[in-house]
């Protein structure tokens, strides 16, 4: 038969097919097919076709044309009784938004800070090919990381890895600047190869990339360098006068940069040539003080080159650190080099020799478990809400359910609603998060440290975790609300007791344990941060004003100007030393024993003059300080900490006069004094060996110590005294116990997020308390007229309300304990001096959860036990 | 119940077509009847009334090939069905009866 052959346009089959199945038998497609045969037979295929496709088309178009019509007809029934209700249910309604908005606002803070921390150095197209070459170095079994090499390496590594495409320093250097006006400014700038634009991406406004550092003396600057010095951008061809070997000499000016994004391990404002040195300088392999930064080539895998450089130790490197192997090992024992991305040194900073205060892993981590659990706190109020309330929806439901709705278009109605909350809620949440933002802003003098950038994904991303949101907490609601019974609901039986209120209180005691650990945690960080503030750090950090200045004039004329300060009644002492507290930046060196063959151990080594000990009120325990009477002080004496002679295995007094050298047995250190051990770093790490030697040549900074009281009238003595003395060097300082509170300053930076978010939490938890109090105080209203007819007292009827939510409470603190003690525990392990756990941060938080809820229940209570229990009983 | 006028045809056109009662063979005597196309869409939507009207049942016969191998339905009328049908022709008959000057005679 010719028709069998001929087949219906087969797309409009499958859409007859999907749309009338007909419980798999197609009867309804078969009539169309035979229909279609018998056309193409006596009319030709083309028309058949014809024929088939106007059928389907007009059968099916008005299916979605309904079902968009009524779908939108009861979106907008369920708005309209979603906005009765909330209209109807205020404090329960404001408690859900409230409580979401609060907990969606801490995330998207949380969020926007962590995506800044995490986006570190990405802003370099070649930011994952870009690595920065570090040593790693062990000294009496302890391991330091070193991010810095000596000058040798750059054009080295590139020589011998072919891998590697090109190389640049950054030496970080201090300049004395003359500006136009022929003012003093003091800058901290970086010599760089002109490599560093072929490596990262700093964005040349003006100048040419190719050779803006390429001769010697020559200069780039950013944008807000230029505003600073010549207030335009049109700089190109200009001159600032450095203090380069003791003159200032024009440094032309070759580049504009675009100012550095914030989120750059590496920041400055001014780069110098690396020519402007002459190569000779660079002949040491082992003096180490600049960074080197390498860009490898598309197909280099970095664990392979970081094998590769076991051979650059063994070629180059080795012949120069014959020292450090120890006997029976070798040198990639002690020595190791390796290359370390960029992109990772942000949240992984050195502790030596680092380039910015960097982040930490850590609190990324920390930060973001906050964050989500107060938005999980958050959605247990909107679950346990609803759920409490869905006796009062019973009859709707069932309303519903007589009148023909599936337990399907139940459920979207309620998902629906927890979907319209949530929207209202996120919205109200960018808001408090834009407040919070310019808060911070006008509080703290810096930004907010947040991508203030949203790109059309970051807003996907956020709807679509509202959605999220807002389906999750929705759905089990959504789910309880649709099972309701007409028949038993609408005879009464409803079933509000028994199990659903286990699973509330589950809920509350599961938001509890986290608010009373979250607490917990802010107490125990709280007393960490004052026993590291107000530790003893063996000298006096108070009253000590601080002079930087690398000139080699101050050196000369120290002892002047020291004279003309002591005559003032308000300086104490003055010293000029090499190193100040808080910088990593100190030498380090060996010191041998002579005693004792082999004893030897690794030491900070502070250069300093003669009043540097007494200006910081560092106590002996034996010996003497250095003494201007005895000429032989000057050379080969040494004062050693308390660490460093029990490095030696000396007592304080017995040390006194023994030897020492740095590595040279002729040129030997005497030993005058011993001091207590004092801490010039930040007291997350230990107190190493530390010894001074006497210098008078190589000063870097003045201290004077002041007498306590009018500190404006000190300063002014000190300027004066400075400008007479050193005329024309530039006048800045700066106090020691700030500049200490720097070493803290990401510590103290989670410390305050952690408090802020903390009180978030307790306030999140404690708003669904009030909701859950208000609620059964409500259900419960009969039985309360009932119990006061019966002789009950206010009193009675209090705690018999209170009681449950305190035992909840006091679950919760059971739960929170063991989990805050680990994770507390764990945090304290960071620090090298820390409190000891007792019991008082526990006992503590469990008081304050126990007194919120009850002030928060109370009301409630009180308002319930308080009614007329003639209005009570009616009540209904 | 009195059937409307479709619903009447519909029922006497498949117990005309007894056990050959499905769509296709449906709307053909339809056309016979009226000397109108009546499309698949009216034509299922009526059948499917009667069904739920309980004034028709349907069983599924085996597939054919010049069908694409798919099954027809085959309707029956119900005993409901062929009641309705007597009750109806019942009413028209005592409606027509003694109806004079229409001409009727002359077509």
């Amino acid at each position: 038969m010719k028709g069998l052959k001929q087949k219906p346009p087969r797309f409009f089959e499958w859409l007859m097919r999907i749309f009338f199945p007909d419980n798999g038998m197609y009867s309804t497609v078969g009539d169309m097919h035979e229909q279609y045969t018998f056309i193409a037979e006596s009319e030709g295929k083309s028309k058949a076709g014809w024929w088939y496709r106007y059928q389907v088309i007009k059968s099916l178009l008005p299916i979605p044309f309904h079902k968009l019509v009524w779908n939108l007809t009861m979106f907008r029934s369920y708005m309209k009784v979603a906005l009765r209700n909330f209209q109807r249910q205020k404090l329960f309604t404001f408690i859900n938004v409230s409580g979401l908005a609060i907990g969606i606002a801490t995330c998207i803070i949380i969020g926007l800070w962590v995506q800044n921390e995490l986006s570190y150095d990405q802003f370099h197209k070649n930011a994952d090919r870009i690595f920065r070459v570090e040593r790693e170095i062990t000294r009496d079994e302890i391991d330091g990381r070193w991010p810095i090499t000596s000058a040798k390496y750059k054009q080295a590594l590139i020589d011998d890895y072919p891998e590697v495409i090109d190389a640049a320093r950054f030496w970080r250097r201090t300049f004395s600047i003359k500006d136009s006006n022929g003012d003093l400014r003091r800058e901290t700038l970086f010599a760089v190869d002109n490599s560093v634009f072929n490596i990262f991406d700093f964005e040349f406004l003006h100048g040419s990339k190719e050779t803006a550092l390429d001769r010697p003396k020559t200069i780039v600057l950013t944008q807000d360098a230029a505003i600073r010095y010549f207030g335009s951008f049109d700089i190109i061809g200009n001159t600032l006068e450095l203090e380069w070997q003791g003159e200032y000499t024009p440094f032309e000016i070759t580049g504009l940069l675009k100012d550095l994004p914030e989120n750059s391990h590496i920041s400055f404002e001014m780069l110098m040539s690396f020519n402007t040195y002459p190569k000779e300088a660079f002949t040491s392999w082992r003096s180490n003080y600049l960074h080197t930064y390498v860009l490898l080539d598309e197909v280099a895998q970095l664990d392979k080159i970081n094998e590769k450089l076991k051979g650059f130790i063994d070629n180059r490197l080795e012949p120069e650190y014959g020292d450090l192997i120890v006997q029976g090992r070798s040198i990639h024992d002690v020595l190791k080099l390796y290359l370390f991305p960029i992109t990772g040194i942000h949240l992984n900073p050195s502790e030596n020799y680092e380039l910015q205060a960097g982040g930490s892993f850590q609190s990324v981590v920390i930060f973001s478990s906050v964050g989500l659990l107060i938005l999980i706190i958050a959605g247990i109020n909107f679950i346990n809400l609803s759920t409490a309330r869905a006796n009062r929806r019973a009859k709707e439901v069932c309303l519903r359910k007589t009148l023909g709705a599936y337990k399907k278009q139940l459920k979207i109605q309620f998902l629906q609603e927890s979907l319209l909350l949530t929207v209202v809620a996120s919205c109200l949440g960018i808001l408090i998060t834009l407040a919070f933002i310019s808060f911070y802003d006008s509080i703290f003098s810096n930004q907010f440290p947040a991508v203030r950038f949203f790109s059309g994904y970051d807003i996907l991303l956020f709807s679509g975790i509202v959605f999220t949101i807002g389906l999750i907490a929705g759905l089990y609601p959504a789910m309880q609300l649709s099972k309701f019974e007409p028949a038993q609901t609408i005879k009464g039986q409803f079933q509000s007791t028994g199990k659903k209120s286990n699973f509330r209180r589950n809920m509350v005691v599961f938001q509890f344990s986290i608010s009373i650990t979250l607490l917990i945690g802010m107490t125990i960080m709280y007393q960490q941060m004052s026993f590291i503030n107000t530790k003893e750090i063996g000298f006096e950090k108070e009253n000590v004003v601080l002079l930087p200045s690398r000139s080699s004039i101050v050196a000369d004329r120290l002892e002047t100007f020291k004279t003309k300060l002591l005559a003032n009644s308000e300086i104490i002492s003055a010293s000029g030393s090499a190193d100040l507290p808080g910088d990593a930046a100190y030498s380090n060196g060996n010191l041998h024993s002579h005693e004792g063959v082999g004893t030897h151990f690794s030491s900070i080594l502070l250069n300093c003059d003669y009043d540097f000990i007494e200006t910081y009120k560092i106590p002996f325990l034996a010996g003497r300080n250095f003494s201007r009477n005895l000429s032989t002080d000057t050379l080969g004496t040494i004062i050693l900490n308390e660490t460093a002679v029990g490095k030696l295995g000396y007592k304080p007094n017995e040390a006194i006069g023994k030897l020492l050298d740095r590595g040279d047995a002729n040129n030997s250190l005497k030993i005058i004094g011993v001091v207590k051990d004092f801490n010039f770093q930040s007291l997350q790490y230990n107190i190493e060996p530390a010894a001074f030697m006497l210098s008078t040549e190589y000063i870097t900074a003045i201290s004077v110590r002041i007498a306590p009281g009018d500190i404006v009238k000190s300063l002014k003595l000190i300027e004066d005294a400075w400008e007479s003395t050193f005329a024309g060097e530039l006048f800045e300082h700066s106090f020691l116990d700030e500049r200490l509170q720097m070493l803290y300053i990401s510590e103290r930076q989670t410390q305050t997020i952690i408090i802020i978010f903390s009180a978030m939490s307790v306030l999140v938890a404690c708003l669904g308390l009030f909701g859950l109090a208000a609620f059964t105080a409500e259900e419960r209203t009969k039985e309360i007229g009932i119990r006061k007819t019966l002789g009950a007292t206010i009193a009675n009827i209090f705690s018999h309300l209170t009681k449950d939510y305190l035992k909840w409470v006091l679950i919760s603190a059971v739960i929170a304990w063991p989990v805050s003690y680990y994770l507390m525990t764990s945090w304290l392990q960071n620090f090298a001096y820390r409190i000891s756990l007792n019991v008082w941060p526990f006992v503590l938080s469990v008081f304050t959860a126990l007194i919120i809820s009850l002030i928060t229940v109370s009301y409630q209570s009180l308002k319930a036990a308080g009614a007329n229990p003639l209005d009570s009983i009616k009540y209904e | 119940m009195i059937l409307t006028r479709s619903e009447e045809m519909l029922l006497l056109a498949v117990h005309r077509l007894q056990h050959d009662a499905y769509g296709v063979k449906i709307r053909l005597l339809m056309k016979e009847f009226t000397g109108k196309e009546m499309a698949f869409g009216a034509l299922f939507v009526q059948l499917d009334r009667l069904s739920q009207k309980e004034l028709l049942k349907s069983y599924l016969s085996d597939p054919t090939p010049e069908r694409g191998g798919r099954s027809k339905r085959i309707y029956q009328l119900t005993t409901e069905g062929k009641q309705a049908l007597i009750r109806t022709k019942k009413v028209q008959d005592s409606i027509w009866e003694n109806v004079n000057g229409l001409g009727l005679d002359k077509a």
